[in-house]
This record gives C-alpha cells, sequence and structure tokens, in this order.
C-alpha cells in the first residue's frame, strides 16, 4: 500500500513539473511562432506582387471548390495607394501526395502576376517537388484565365509540365485557372 | 460515401503506414518471419489501433481542444496508448481468454510502436472529426496489417534461398521492403 | 583505443563509433528513413534527437534514485514526450521552415527506440555527467549517421549536396533514391555492410546493450532476442512469487 502512495505521488510531482513546463514554454513561443507565421504568409504575397507597399484584407469573389480550399484574400496597394491587384491563398488537394499549398496574384486586367508555392510536402521529392522551383513558377506570370499545360514545350497560355509530373502540373494549373475564372466571374469549375 | 470509402482506400494502400509513412518499420521487420505470426501481430495492431485512434480523438475534441491545451496532446496520447495497451491485455485475458491467447504477446509491443501515436498524431494535425479519425486509424492499421503479411508471405518463401552472406537476415528485408514500396506507388494513381 | 569506462570521451566514442545507434545498433528505423530526403532534414532530425536524449539522460539520470521501479516506464514517457514537445515549440517558432518539413516525424521522436533505450539502458544506472556524455555522443552518432545517409540520397536522387547544385544538367537525378523504396535500398546496402564488417564485433563485445539498449519489453527489432531473454529471467529472478503465480493461473 505504501509503495502504490509513493509511486502516485513521484508520477503526480513529475506529470505536474511537466505540464507547467510545457504551459511555460507555450506562453513563451506562442507570439513567436504566430509572427512567424504571419512572416511567412506576408512574404508570400510580397513574392507575388514584388512592388506592393501594403496588403489590404478583403473580400474576394473566391469560394471553395471540390478541390480547392480558399485562404486569405489580400489586396495589393502600390506606395501611392494605388491598385495593383488581388491576391489569394488556396490549397489544391489534388497534387500527387496531397496538398498543395500557394498563393496567386492576379492584376487589375485579369492575368496572373505571379505565382508563389508555399508548400509541396507531399510531392515526390525529384519530381513534383521541383514545381517549387522559380523556374516553374516564373511561368505562370501574365497567363490569363483559361491556360492549361502541354508536355511538348509551351506556347502561348500554356504552362510547360514538369517532366514526370504531371499531376503535380496540372494540380496547380488548374487552381490557378479556377481562381481566374472566379475573378471573371465564373464558378471556378 | 464516397469519402468514406477515398479515405478507406487512402490510407490502406496509397499512403500505406509503412512503406510510404515509414511508421511502424521495428515490427515490421522484426515480427514478419511467420505468416502465423505476422497475423497475431496484425490484429493486435488494428485492434489497439481503432481504439486509440477513437479515444484520442474523443479527449482531443473534448477536453483539450475546448481548453485551449491542444500542446499537451503529444504527452497526452502516448500516455492514453500506453494505459489502453494494460486495459485491453486485462480485459481480454478477463474476458476473451481465446484472444488473449492469440494476441497477448504482441499487445506489449504495441505501446512504442510508432505508427499508432503517428496516426493518432496525423488525425489532429488532418483536423479530423471522430469518427473521421476512428475511420483513418483503422484504415491505417489494416494498411499495416496487409503490409506485414505481404512480407511474411514473401520472407517465408525466400527463406531457403541461397542469399549472399552479407545480404542475409535484415538486408534482404529492407530490399524486400523497398520493392513492395515501388509496387505500392502504383496505387497512387487511385487517388 | 583505450579509455576509462564512463569518461565523457569513452562515451562520445561509444555513441558515434562503437555502438552507433543506426549502424551498428540500428535503432530508431523510422526517422532514420523518413526525413533523411535531403542532407539539411537529415541534420534538423539528428539535432533534435541529441536535444531530447541529453535532456532525458540529465533528468532521468538525476532522478534515477527518487523514481519508484514500479512507474519507471510512465515516467520516463512523461519526461521524454515532455521534451519533445518543448523542442517542437522552439523549432516551430525559431526553425519554421524545419518545422514544416519534418512535420509528423518530429513528435514522433517520443517513441524513438534511442531515446527509451538510453534511458533505460545506461541513464537509469549511471550519474550524471557519464548519462549526458553519453546522451551527446549517442546523438552525435545519430546526427551523422543520418547526415551520411541523407547525402548519399540526396546526391543521387536530386544531384545536389546541401541544396547546392553540385552535378551539371547532363546528370539525370534518379529520383527513386528520395523517395519511399529508395530509402529502404540505402539503409540494406547499409545493412549489409554492417553484416560483413561491424556486425561480428558488436557480437563479441557488446551484446548487454545493443538492441533497444534492453527496453526490448517495448521493442520487436531482429536482434532483440537475447535481451528478451535476460530480460525475462530478470523479471522471474525480481518478482519470483508473482511469475509462479501467473504461471499457476495460466
Amino acid at each position: 500500500m505504501k509503495q502504490i502512495v509513493k509511486n502516485t505521488i513521484v508520477l503526480l510531482v513529475i506529470t505536474l513539473v511537466a505540464g507547467s513546463l510545457l504551459a511555460a514554454t507555450y506562453a513563451i513561443t506562442k507570439n513567436p511562432i504566430k509572427q512567424a507565421e504571419e512572416q511567412a504568409e506576408k512574404e508570400a504575397f510580397l513574392a507575388v506582387f514584388p512592388e506592393a507597399a501594403e496588403f489590404q484584407d478583403a473580400e474576394g469573389p473566391f469560394h471553395d471548390t471540390d478541390s480547392l480550399t480558399v485562404g486569405s484574400v489580400k489586396r495589393a496597394k502600390g506606395t501611392n495607394g494605388e491598385e495593383l491587384g488581388v491576391a489569394v491563398k488556396v490549397t489544391t488537394s489534388a497534387g500527387y501526395g496531397g496538398d498543395i499549398a500557394m498563393v496567386i496574384g492576379i492584376k487589375a486586367d485579369g492575368t496572373v502576376s505571379g505565382l508563389k508555392i508555399l508548400s509541396a510536402s507531399n510531392e515526390s521529392p525529384g519530381l513534383g517537388a521541383n514545381c517549387l522551383k522559380p523556374e516553374f513558377q516564373e511561368q505562370y506570370a501574365g497567363k490569363k484565365a483559361g491556360l492549361t499545360y502541354s508536355k511538348t514545350g509551351a506556347e502561348g497560355n500554356e504552362i510547360d509540365a514538369i517532366s514526370g509530373a504531371t499531376i503535380t502540373t496540372r494540380a496547380v494549373t488548374s487552381a490557378v485557372a479556377a481562381v481566374l475564372d472566379m475573378y471573371e466571374g465564373g464558378d471556378g469549375q | 460515401m464516397k469519402i468514406i470509402l477515398l479515405t478507406i482506400v487512402t490510407t490502406v494502400l496509397i499512403d500505406n503506414v509503412v512503406l510510404s509513412q515509414f511508421l511502424g518499420l521495428c515490427p515490421f521487420l522484426g515480427v514478419s518471419g511467420k505468416i502465423k505470426t505476422a497475423l497475431g501481430m496484425s490484429g493486435a495492431v488494428v485492434f489497439v489501433m481503432a481504439l486509440s485512434s477513437f479515444v484520442s480523438a474523443v479527449i482531443y475534441e473534448l477536453l483539450l481542444k475546448p481548453f485551449d491545451l491542444g500542446y499537451l496532446r503529444t504527452i497526452v496520447f502516448i500516455l492514453i496508448i500506453a494505459a489502453l495497451v494494460q486495459f485491453v491485455e486485462m480485459v481480454l485475458k478477463k474476458f476473451i481468454p481465446a484472444l488473449h491467447q492469440s494476441l497477448g504477446v504482441y499487445l506489449p509491443l504495441i505501446t512504442t510502436n510508432c505508427a499508432v501515436l503517428g496516426a493518432a498524431l496525423k488525425n489532429v494535425q488532418d483536423g479530423l472529426n471522430i469518427g473521421m479519425s476512428t475511420l483513418a486509424g483503422t484504415g491505417t492499421a489494416i494498411g499495416f496489417g496487409v503490409a506485414i503479411i505481404i512480407m511474411a508471405g514473401i520472407r517465408e518463401k525466400i527463406e531457403g534461398n541461397d542469399v549472399p552472406r552479407a545480404f542475409r537476415g535484415l538486408p534482404l528485408a529492407l530490399m524486400t521492403a523497398g520493392l513492395m514500396a515501388i509496387a505500392f506507388m502504383g496505387f497512387s494513381s487511385l487517388r | 583505443m583505450k579509455l576509462k569506462k564512463g569518461s565523457p570521451l569513452e562515451r562520445i566514442y561509444n555513441g558515434v563509433w562503437r555502438e552507433n545507434p543506426t549502424f551498428v545498433l540500428m535503432l530508431g528505423m523510422c526517422a532514420t528513413l523518413a526525413v533523411t530526403t535531403s542532407a539539411v532534414n537529415a541534420i534538423a532530425m539528428g539535432l533534435s534527437t541529441a536535444a531530447v536524449l541529453i535532456f532525458s539522460n540529465l533528468i532521468i539520470s538525476a532522478l534515477r534514485k527518487l523514481i519508484p521501479d514500479g512507474v519507471r516506464m510512465p515516467a520516463y514517457i512523461v519526461i521524454v514526450a515532455t521534451l519533445v514537445t518543448v523542442v517542437e515549440f522552439l523549432m516551430h517558432a525559431f526553425l519554421t521552415d524545419l518545422y514544416d518539413a519534418l512535420g509528423i516525424y518530429l513528435p514522433l521522436i517520443v517513441v524513438n527506440c534511442i531515446i527509451l533505450g538510453r534511458a533505460e539502458a545506461y541513464a537509469s544506472k549511471n550519474p550524471v555527467l557519464s548519462s549526458v556524455f553519453d546522451g551527446l555522443g549517442m546523438g552525435l552518432g545519430f546526427t551523422a549517421s543520418l547526415t551520411i545517409i541523407g547525402l548519399v540520397r540526396e546526391f543521387i536522387g536530386s544531384g545536389t549536396l546541401f541544396g547546392f547544385t553540385v552535378l551539371g544538367d547532363w546528370f539525370t537525378p534518379v529520383s527513386i533514391f528520395v523517395m519511399a523504396p529508395g530509402a529502404f535500398f540505402v539503409l540494406a546496402i547499409i545493412a549489409a555492410v554492417r553484416n560483413v564488417i561491424v556486425r561480428p564485433h558488436v557480437r563479441e563485445n557488446a551484446i548487454n546493450e545493443i538492441s533497444c539498449g534492453g527496453n526490448c519489453r517495448y521493442c520487436s527489432g531482429t536482434l532483440c532476442a537475447e535481451n528478451h531473454r535476460r530480460l525475462r529471467e530478470d523479471e522471474t529472478s525480481a518478482s519470483a512469487p508473482k511469475a509462479t503465480e501467473k504461471e499457476a493461473k495460466s
């Protein structure tokens, strides 16, 4: 009986100390974690509108579809407060290994100002994960609604597919196309 | 209905817990010598994992989330699993001795099977509700069972072969696992 | 090399070379295979594990006389899980990229055999200083092995080292090496080499400390048979009346 009491007390003390240590760490790191996340998001939005001075939270004509989840929407303003366009964070579940998160910037004239893929951690390294390379993402700048991809050299409104990763290319391209379609008033399907 | 089917296919085949997530490798390599033991191990894992996914999802949804204690989840889940394994063993021993006889030896091995904790944590990360967590956990466990039973089948077949000395034992098992992983990659087109 | 048993240098030599957790003991395979797609991820995982290992060894060794045998395991698990969560928070706050890359494998350090294994096999029986250096040695050994595996996979699989392209356009990366099957293949080759070179040495000298460091109750590795036997013997001799009672029942 005495042994059980001792066991219980020791375990209780350890658990209490552990719990308070965790609570303390949580309290200390809460703000840095939030800041790091905000910073990362800001950098992503800046990547698609490098000339923007400020981003304002906005409501857009964007909505979720079967494979698309819309995150924050922000309006990009230039140094003199002029309207540059709108940037939207979306996550598509149509990747090869699951979710791909990206920020898409759309200029006022309905063309893509830039694309920044935030995470594609479920895509195969060396194949689908090549979508994180700037060469791939830069192709999207200037494209307009109805864009597609091509495996045999892109022309006009087409994206050069990543070799060996058609599914990833398709997922990213159709997400961009859907967002552009919604921007123009379509239903994004 | 569609989402249920998709979850099962994903957890059992596409994101197979052993061959694509690398969880539960120790028992996968250690207990896959014979089909019989592999069956016993899978039975125990399915049993414990379905139960632990359910219990950890319930505790997370009803206790940790409402009180903003999500940061305690790792510590809480591992204790739930450890306690659950003990509890399951006692209950089985008392009420279903026959099942305890066949699964008993495998149960204690499961506590630090990272697949069990991994499944519980992944459910939280993916933001699944209680029902879906249980389903995903069960699917993951079945995936483990499928992988380990196939592995045991292959190892029983190649047991008598003349293998170069260096590759006997673990290296051969790992090579086999690698080839199985290639085969399982094919399932990703089901998504 | 002759070093005093339990001295800091001996412990580090032991962890990095003589009982290297990955190449000799074959512990913590899940993390080893999952995060070694690139050298940077491998280093991050290795160092996180090392940090947890050093502190868990320190705390467990310091408390070894206070923790009653009956609640040893739960107490260790609570301590390790707490440390892992602390590391997780710090990574999330200050190294967000690596935190994202390691994903679910970071909290899973809790069930890494190396940590509980060293706690049970070394820290629970030895003084604080030796235990800390045991953790340091094992941690460094783990980090070094992960980095080597990471470098091999990254080099063959994407033609880069630490993220820098080292092979020109003429090289077509063998992508399978950064995918799941490649991990198994690389480890199989390493295990084969170990079978030839390292294993005889281990078999002769260090069997009592290998494989899950005696934590075999919770492990089922192929090398554990000997330890399972010892564990059973220990349990029988420690709780002889209990054991006979159990036998009588069944």
